[in-house]
């Protein structure tokens, strides 16, 4: 053994996001309590990002100047690593184009896969919402409890732990315990999250790190009018399922008023800032002030504690030291086979370091380095870490990688209420109904969690922008149909009634749903992009007249009843000559170019991405099915860890960021347990 | 020629001090804030950084001093006091002289330009610019410096029999937090004496002896949070002044040598300020503007107020019952805040029609000081 | 000299007075934005200085009629530059300017009479130019991603609008 070359670093992790910054932190703060110091590269294959508030500044004005403003306008994309743009959703009908014609993904279909992610430092994190839900207990067993998809080899009580520190620790949650109803729960809220650590939480009596961000007044409007309502929907075995609503606060990674104890995070380099939400209303596609948790300030108290560069006396080994590498795409994850003797193991990493940002790299030509490690972590985002492995032709026995891609279909409903609710104030969301996450139902159709919108219809509509065209008009004859004061009234009516409601679909894990790679489909540094088939279920599409029922009779009770009919089959045009009247009622429509459409029982329905990509290296016991362990380690390189949302089984019908940390302590805890030298 | 101040001779003036204190640090905030927001968007980031961060530790200071009070049993009051037979408004009309602290000379409301970042050194120097304290023109029933202000109050607190102190409508640490550092909740002697200590560290009262000790010191927890807390208000702003950040190994007394600081003044809007008698009568939008940011900044004291004195703010609410609920006045002061600062920006990027080189300028007018 | 000399007009106010007229902001609100001297210079891009020389002339004669007959509907003006085809398509891109800090290009039937600039496309001003859209205002809001309300400002019931 000791003669063997040592190697560069004790950790190499491949992707700036969130996993790899938690893992780091994990593993050097684990570590060090048995005196180790670890020595860690991180990769970042986008751009380095702002680490000092004037130039976070930098990006929020890019998404202010942005004429299409998308979650990803502020960052801008390297040719040389290119991220997916939810401008490329484009229909798929015509089976004659080329699909690796036009955007990152080369999509497949049938159905376009809907969701983005961000390449650069920080990842997706940067425009994500907030919303930290932890999954339910039947979510981690849906084979065992409903017969369908698989179950998690862990189940929710061994994950509770991580989910604390994940709270605490790393993202910074706001919640109230008692504001959170789930159904599928015996006990109460308080059981439910009751904690086993009670030298923190007297008798185990939890509470998150922060008070819960204050519900919107349209939440509360809401919880006035609809809480206690019961939406029947018709079933199959039952002649009748019912749910009584009940408004409920969403847990939040967003600073509001913290616990005793609990010192608040706030901008990177500038923590003056974001010390608490100020109600921005751009969480998607960046929060101006960093109350929301992103990715940066993990890795900027990486840097700032632990720096490569050692001061002068200083000795190497006697402190943990990080160095972050950006514009570094990783490119083959170099290995050896298993032998009849003893599985196979990772023996370096390739990647390319390119120079010329923004464009293809002729200039000076990418360089090509590996670097090697005691251990491995790929944490690239789901689908980046599957076409590494497949290209790399890695751990990949189980025939499981880039299979089950998964996301939660997002069914909007949306309308015009009676009364003035103050829309486009407040953080993206503050508040869901949770009735539907979980229940009998689940054998025949999947859940759905409902996540009501503060910011009025801009989601489905691109409002306010198009409430100004469509009222102002005149592109057919030049003439302003409103002007001055009548409009600016005209829009004060309008705009702050506007409410809009996600019916979020859990997706079921399906073998046909997969990322693989094609040598003709590269990017300009030569790295293999995504080729996506994608496809829901008819159990997953099962639940679609659920949501669009339930949306129904929701909308009734809020006065909303009226349908405003919506000429079938007109693509969306601000401006037409005569401009809605804008009575009070349900607007929901679909327009007939849409990329994203469902036919179901009769009906059709479009569908949105909701960014949660996830499942492409599923963890298991059983190596033949499942790519990762339950601590995330290959089952067939045992020093390669393959984490983030893609070693989810299932998807349930939280927002997968959480437990994502959740599992990525887990495993800092397992490598610093195990996997460092003396 | 020295007159030492008179001390504080009871708990009747004490309070009246505590009431003093709490006007004084609001009087500065417009100060500062005026000169914050004339800063053209997107420009001149390191200075609006420097500024932001004082006046959010005047907020800090003024909060302390509310705990204080509270903690004496006074409630805080925007209502002139009676001080050795004085009958001072705390809460000041500008262009302002204190006449209790006349060493600080006059507040005025100004644009960033280098005469006002040299206004803000004297506020904040310890003899505001003065060589001795001596040199300072004051009557014996008011104080030369802020320093020797808040020195009085502290030996008061020490030395006065016969407080006695309970915590009463305490601004608590959870409910004001940010980079300016922690509320200080007070409840007995020791804390008192912690609050106003902490108010004096940092604040406008600069001890005399921090002039010779060095200008900064940035450990790795400062980079992780603020980084200003070693940092004088007076040293901010001699960075300011100069162009120039000091080197780690500077004193304060010394000139920045450091690396430069960018002040662009020219990317600042060209406010200016008219006395509210100066101002023409008339219904003119702009008139309308000022008078609109008057009424809020009006409002939005009030509400600090009543927070000050414990009390919840009924408000309007269609789905209460009874169509009204209480509200935390102290929340309603943070929107107050945020709206302000936009009408502010929205002032100073108005044409004044009588003067179009220049642009008008917020007055902080408070509305029931005379 | 004397009598004879000519008041100059004042361009830049006649401005303002058409961007009251068509947005219902008054004076104040407009010069609060700190847009007026960009989007005077955005109408130049965008059609000329001729062409804006003349819808310049025409409004403010319309406003004076207005003015003088004290016109609340202010007909003079509706008729001299919205229902005007040589003026409307300007007024239109004028009202979606302040409103959404962004140029929408003028008709290819405008252009077919009076021509077209290079600058005649879509295009967001600038950052500011978004910030300060109307819009956010006439919703009782602001705008996503800046002059953020503050904390829990979102509980409190929404301030009616005008």
């Amino acid at each position: 053994m000791s003669n063997l070359p040592v190697p560069d670093y004790d950790l190499v992790i491949v992707g700036g996001g969130i996993s790899g910054a938690v893992i780091a932190k994990t593993v050097i703060e684990q570590a060090a309590k048995k005196k180790k110091f670890p020595r860690i590269l991180i990769l970042e294959a986008g751009r380095a990002t702002a680490l000092s508030a004037d130039k976070y500044d930098t990006y929020v004005e890019a998404y202010h100047k942005a004429l299409v403003k998308v979650p990803n306008s502020p960052y801008p994309a390297s040719r040389s690593a290119p991220q997916p743009d939810v401008l490329d959703i484009r229909p798929l009908d015509n089976t004659d184009a080329d699909p690796g014609g036009q955007g990152y993904f080369v999509q497949k279909g049938p159905m376009p896969f809907g969701s983005d992610y961000t390449r650069s430092l920080g990842g997706t994190t940067l425009h994500w919402l907030g919303t930290c839900l932890r999954m339910l207990p039947n979510d981690f067993k849906m084979r065992t409890t409903y017969n369908k998809g698989v179950d998690w080899p862990i189940d929710y009580e061994a994950l509770k732990p991580y989910y604390e520190r994940a709270e605490w620790d790393i993202l910074g949650v706001a919640a109230n315990v008692e504001h959170q109803h789930y159904p599928g729960l015996t006990g109460s809220p308080e059981e439910f999250f009751k904690s086993n650590n009670t030298t923190k939480f007297h008798e185990g009596s939890y509470h998150f790190p922060m008070a819960e961000i204050p519900s919107s007044w349209l939440d509360q409007y809401m919880a006035h009018t609809v809480d206690g309502m019961t939406i029947s929907l018709p079933g199959k075995a039952k002649p009748e399922h019912t749910f009584k609503i009940k408004i409920s606060n969403t847990p939040v990674a967003r600073n509001s008023t913290p616990a005793a104890g609990y010192n608040v995070v706030g901008a990177v380099g500038n923590a003056d800032q974001g010390q608490r939400c100020q109600g921005n209303s751009s969480c998607i596609p960046i929060c101006p002030v960093q109350a929301k948790y992103n990715a940066l300030k993990t890795l900027y108290e990486l840097i700032v504690k632990y720096p490569d560069q050692l001061k002068a006396g200083e000795q190497p080994g006697t402190r943990a030291r990080v160095t972050i590498q950006s514009q570094s795409v990783a490119t083959n994850v170099v290995h050896t086979k298993a032998t009849s003797t003893d599985k196979g193991k990772v023996t370096g990493l390739t990647y390319k370091k390119y120079y010329d940002d923004g464009a293809p790299p002729q200039g000076t030509p990418p360089t090509e380095y590996t670097v090697t490690a005691r251990t491995y972590v790929l944490a690239a985002n789901a689908i980046e870490n599957a076409t590494l492995l497949l290209a790399s032709k890695a751990a990949n026995t189980s025939d499981q990688v880039g299979r089950n891609l998964m996301d939660h279909p997002l069914l909007l409903t949306w309308g015009l209420l009676p009364e003035n609710v103050g829309a486009y104030r407040g953080p993206g969301s503050t508040s869901g109904i949770p009735a539907f996450r979980d229940g009998a139902f689940r054998k025949d159709r999947t859940a759905f969690r409902v996540e009501i919108g503060n910011w009025g219809w801009n989601f489905p509509e691109d409002t306010p922008y198009t409430t100004v065209l469509d009222l102002v008009g005149g592109n057919e004859d030049g003439k302003a149909q409103l002007h001055g004061r009548e409009l600016r009234k005209r829009l004060g009516e309008i705009l702050p009634r506007q409410f809009r409601i996600a019916w979020e679909l859990e997706q079921d894990p399906e073998g046909r749903n997969r990322v693989t790679v094609e040598d003709r489909y590269k990017d300009a540094l030569g790295k293999h992009r995504p080729v996506i088939d994608y496809d829901l279920s008819d159990y997953m599409k099962a639940s679609l007249p659920w949501a669009a029922e339930a949306s129904r009779q929701l909308f009734e009770k809020l006065g909303m009843k009226n349908k405003v009919p919506h000429l079938p089959c007109e693509p969306e045009k601000p401006g037409r000559k005569k401009a809605r009247s804008y009575e009070t009622g349900d607007y929901t429509h679909y327009a007939c170019d849409d990329a994203s459409k469902v036919k179901y029982g009769g009906e059709t329905y479009a569908v949105r991405g909701a960014g949660h990509v996830v499942g492409t290296h599923r963890m298991g016991a059983d190596p033949t099915t499942s790519v990762v362990d339950s601590y995330q380690r290959s089952h067939d390189l045992p020093n390669l860890f393959i984490v983030g949302c893609g070693s989810m089984p299932t998807l349930g019908t939280s927002n997968p960021t959480l437990t994502m940390t959740a599992l990525a302590l887990r495993t800092g805890d397992e490598i610093a347990a195990k996997e460092l030298s003396a | 020629m020295t007159t030492e101040p008179a001390p504080i001779k009871d708990i009747g003036e004490l309070k009246a001090a505590l009431q003093l204190a709490i006007g004084l640090e609001l009087s500065t905030i417009p100060v500062y804030l005026t000169a914050l927001y004339s800063i053209k968007d997107g420009t001149n980031t390191d200075a609006a950084q420097a500024i932001r961060s004082v006046v959010m530790e005047e907020m800090l200071h003024m909060v302390l001093a509310v705990n204080v009070l509270n903690a004496l049993g006074e409630k805080p009051s925007v209502n002139p006091v009676n001080f050795r037979n004085r009958r001072l408004n705390p809460i000041p009309r500008y262009p302002h002289t204190s006449p209790l602290i006349p060493g600080i000379g006059e507040l005025a409301l100004r644009p960033l330009t280098p005469a006002a970042v040299d206004s803000f050194i004297k506020i904040e120097h310890p003899y505001h610019g003065a060589v001795r304290p001596d040199d300072i023109k004051c009557a014996r029933d008011a104080y030369p410096t802020i320093g020797t202000f808040y020195e009085a109050i502290q030996t008061a607190l020490q030395d006065l029999d016969g407080l006695h102190f309970h915590s009463a409508h305490q601004v608590k640490a959870t409910q004001y937090y940010g980079g300016a550092g922690e509320v200080i909740e007070v409840k007995d002697r020791e804390t008192a004496l912690k609050a106003i200590g902490k108010i004096i560290d940092e604040g406008e009262g600069l001890p005399p002896n921090q002039l010779d000790k060095q200008a900064k010191k940035v450990t790795t927890q400062d980079k992780l949070n603020s980084g200003w807390q070693m940092y004088s208000h007076y040293a901010r702003f001699r960075e300011l002044q100069t162009g120039r950040r000091y080197r780690s190994t500077q004193l304060a007394r010394e000139t920045p040598e450091g690396s430069l600081l960018l002040v662009d003044y020219s990317a600042v809007h060209p406010a200016k300020y008219i006395k509210l008698d100066d101002a023409e009568p008339q219904d003119s939008p702009e008139s309308i503007a000022l008078n609109e940011f008057d009424a809020a900044y009006t409002q939005l004291v009030n509400d600090l107020y009543l927070a000050f004195s414990g009390k919840m703010k009924p408000v309007k609410d269609k789905i209460a019952p009874k169509g009204e609920r209480e509200a935390d006045p102290l929340l309603l002061a943070v929107h107050g805040m945020r709206a302000l600062k936009d009408k502010a920006v929205a002032l100073m990027r108005t044409p004044n029609p009588a003067n179009p080189t220049h642009t008008l300028c917020p007055r902080f007018h408070y509305a029931s000081t005379p | 000299m004397g009598n004879d000399t000519p008041t100059h007009p004042d361009p830049k106010g006649i401005f303002t007075d058409i961007s009251v007229e068509l947005t219902g902001f008054d004076r104040a609100e407009l010069g609060g934005t700190g847009m007026v001297d960009t989007y005077y210079d955005t109408l130049l891009r965008m059609i000329g200085e001729r062409e804006a020389g003349q819808l310049f002339r025409y409004a403010q004669e319309a406003l004076d009629a207005d003015r003088k007959e004290q016109r609340k509907d202010n007909a003079a003006f509706k008729k001299a530059v919205i229902d005007n085809p040589r003026f409307g398509p300007v007024a239109l891109g004028l009202i979606k300017l302040w409103y959404l800090g962004r140029w929408y290009p003028l008709s290819a039937a405008y252009r077919d009479r009076f021509g077209s600039t290079a600058d005649d496309v879509e295009h967001v001003v600038s950052g500011q130019g978004y910030r300060e859209g109307l819009v956010w205002a006439a919703a009782g809001a602001h705008p996503m991603g800046a002059k953020p309300p503050g904390f829990g400002s979102w509980a409190e019931p929404p301030s009616p609008t005008p």
